[in-house]
């Protein structure tokens, strides 16, 4: 055998060993990612069916940066405690502000089911920021327990970094 | 004399001011008629309210035995009945008092405010007037044996009690940024906001002795409001009041939306939240709560049974599991915590002398303004 035929079949050897080392890691890899957490499954939504949320993506999708902005506009426990004391008798602005944010956002979820997964992670990290105001927090928990049922999504909640006095806030709440 | 001139000048000018009269609530004539106008619709759509979905604690709280609009415009009626502007003047020269007999009762503790407060500047613009009761005259008088009184276009009002009922509204009420519906000052939802307002404000009239005008509290060093005379001690204050009658009228919103629901809730929120200490008897919170983690868990259940994913069904059943040990550690938590409390009560019945008036009354005086 020619010493170049010999090179090329031994480079040819080196690859399809290296394929044939890639694939079953490869393999290997996929089964580990669906273990935690799960991959999504499509099925069209039955009567009491129960669908899944899809797992993470790395990319920003156009609701996300909403969702992410929504978030950077709710009130915080700073603003709060800058407010006067006139300001204070009364529910202050930024509250109902804050409020009417998560409002819209529900109110958009429910017109459009495509958004419900992203707005209840939304909820929930709502309801977990230490920096937004204590009120709009335990709305965001309410609604978060809320949604879960009506929109028959999952959504690990068991583990949720909720404070105690914002849960029980929230149960007091419609 | 100079008191009897003034008085005499308000007694020719009384022609020209004429108070407004809705549902047996005044309107003095510093009130903007635009103003007068939207707490006529808000009136108007409290006692259409139905009976349906009442609030339990809401009718608990404040003694109702029905929850429907002429039962909930009756109690505010006992509690409202003059509201002057916000450009109403209580200086020195409009004021009038005479010798007035007080109730040997003591006077409510007047919440020191803490040192923080007492060193801070005064702000250089007071903030803008949403509502206030002025039963703090009645207070006054009590300390001097005297009852304070004012003239409301012609009609001359003693604060006898706090039931008298005075109130002052200002534009904060109205403003845009307050509202829950901007574009429309008489949408429901800023209806209900008002009102929830008034019914706050309405139980400053209630209380005797100690309990006397439900004294708002400084908010303690760990609370978000920390100083501020913005917090309740009473479990069944003003805050609790305007909180319960929010939560009970959002529920009867039909027209209310989504978000203008969310808004309102978190007005709810924020009233709740100023009422400091927890529930004593947390029973039904806590079945409340493992009710919802229970029917969380039977969906979790269902997907389990139906996903192919063996990887899926393992993650749902640790979860389904992590929300079971949830659910157990609520139970133990149930049967043994005890340290939380919701404030007691204070005494809600009246001081003073003052009129009530039934609820046939109230239908009347109400029947009468809506035809």
């Amino acid at each position: 055998m020619k010493k170049k035929t010999r090179i090329i079949l031994f480079l040819a050897a080196v690859v399809l060993l290296s394929l044939g080392y890639l694939l079953p890691k490869e393999k290997a890899e996929t089964t580990l990612v669906e273990t935690e957490p799960p991959t999504a499954q499509h099925a069209p939504l039955e009567s009491g069916a129960v669908t899944e949320v899809e797992a993470p993506v790395v990319e920003e999708s156009p609701l996300r940066k909403e969702l992410a902005k929504a978030m950077g506009e709710l009130p915080t426990a700073t603003a709060l405690s800058e407010l006067d004391s006139e300001e204070l008798h009364h529910t202050p602005e930024i509250i109902l502000k804050g409020g009417l944010l998560v409002g819209e956002l529900l109110e958009k979820a429910e017109n459009e089911p495509a958004r419900r997964e992203e707005t209840l992670k939304f909820l929930k990290s709502c309801a977990e920021n230490p920096e937004v105001a204590h009120q709009i927090r335990a709305v965001c928990w309410r609604k978060t327990l809320a949604q879960i049922p009506e929109w028959k999504l999952f959504l690990p909640i068991a583990d949720a970094d909720v404070p105690d006095d914002i849960k029980e806030l929230a149960i007091k709440l419609p | 004399m100079m008191n009897r001139l003034a008085l005499l000048a308000l007694l020719v000018a009384a022609p020209t001011f004429a108070a407004v009269e809705y549902g047996g609530v005044k309107f003095h004539s510093t009130v903007e008629k635009s103003q007068v106008r939207s707490l006529k619709n808000d009136l108007r759509y409290l006692y259409k309210s139905s009976a349906e979905k009442p609030d339990t604690k809401f009718l608990t709280y404040t003694q109702m035995q029905v929850g429907d609009g002429p039962n909930m415009h009756n109690w505010l009626l006992n509690r409202v009945r003059y509201i002057y502007g916000e450009k109403a003047d209580f200086g020195e020269k409009n004021l009038i008092a005479i010798d007035g007999r007080f109730p040997k009762t003591p006077l409510p503790d007047i919440p020191e405010p803490p040192k923080k407060i007492l060193n801070k500047e005064e702000p250089e613009e007071l903030g803008v007037t949403v509502m206030s009761n002025l039963a703090s005259y009645y207070l006054m008088g009590k300390m001097y044996n005297l009852f304070i009184g004012f003239d409301f276009d012609g009609e001359k009002v003693f604060v006898k009690s706090p039931r008298t009922g005075l109130l002052k509204v200002g534009r904060g009420l109205f403003l845009k940024e307050f509202r829950i519906n901007k574009e429309n000052v008489d949408h429901p939802s800023n209806s209900v906001s008002r009102l929830a307002t008034l019914f706050h404000e309405a139980r400053h009239s209630d209380g005797n002795g100690k309990s006397l005008l439900f004294m708002h509290d400084f908010c303690p060093a760990d609370h978000y409001f920390a100083g501020a005379p913005a917090c309740d001690r009473s479990g069944n204050g003003p805050y609790t009041i305007g909180g319960l009658a929010q939560k009970h009228l959002i529920q009867k919103c039909t027209t209310c939306s989504v978000a203008e629901k969310t808004a309102l809730t978190a007005g709810v929120a924020d009233s709740f939240g100023r009422v400091l200490l927890t529930v004593k008897n947390r029973d039904a919170e806590y079945k409340q709560m493992i009710a919802i983690y229970t029917q969380i868990i039977r969906g979790y259940e269902k997907l389990s049974n139906e996903t192919k994913s063996e990887a899926n069904k393992a993650y749902y059943r640790r979860e389904i599991k992590k929300l079971k040990d949830v659910i157990a550690a609520t139970e133990a938590e149930k049967k043994s915590r005890k340290d939380l409390v919701w404030p007691e009560d204070r005494n809600g019945a009246p001081e003073g002398e003052w009129t009530p008036v039934s609820l046939q009354e109230s239908k009347k005086l109400m029947e009468k303004s809506l035809k």
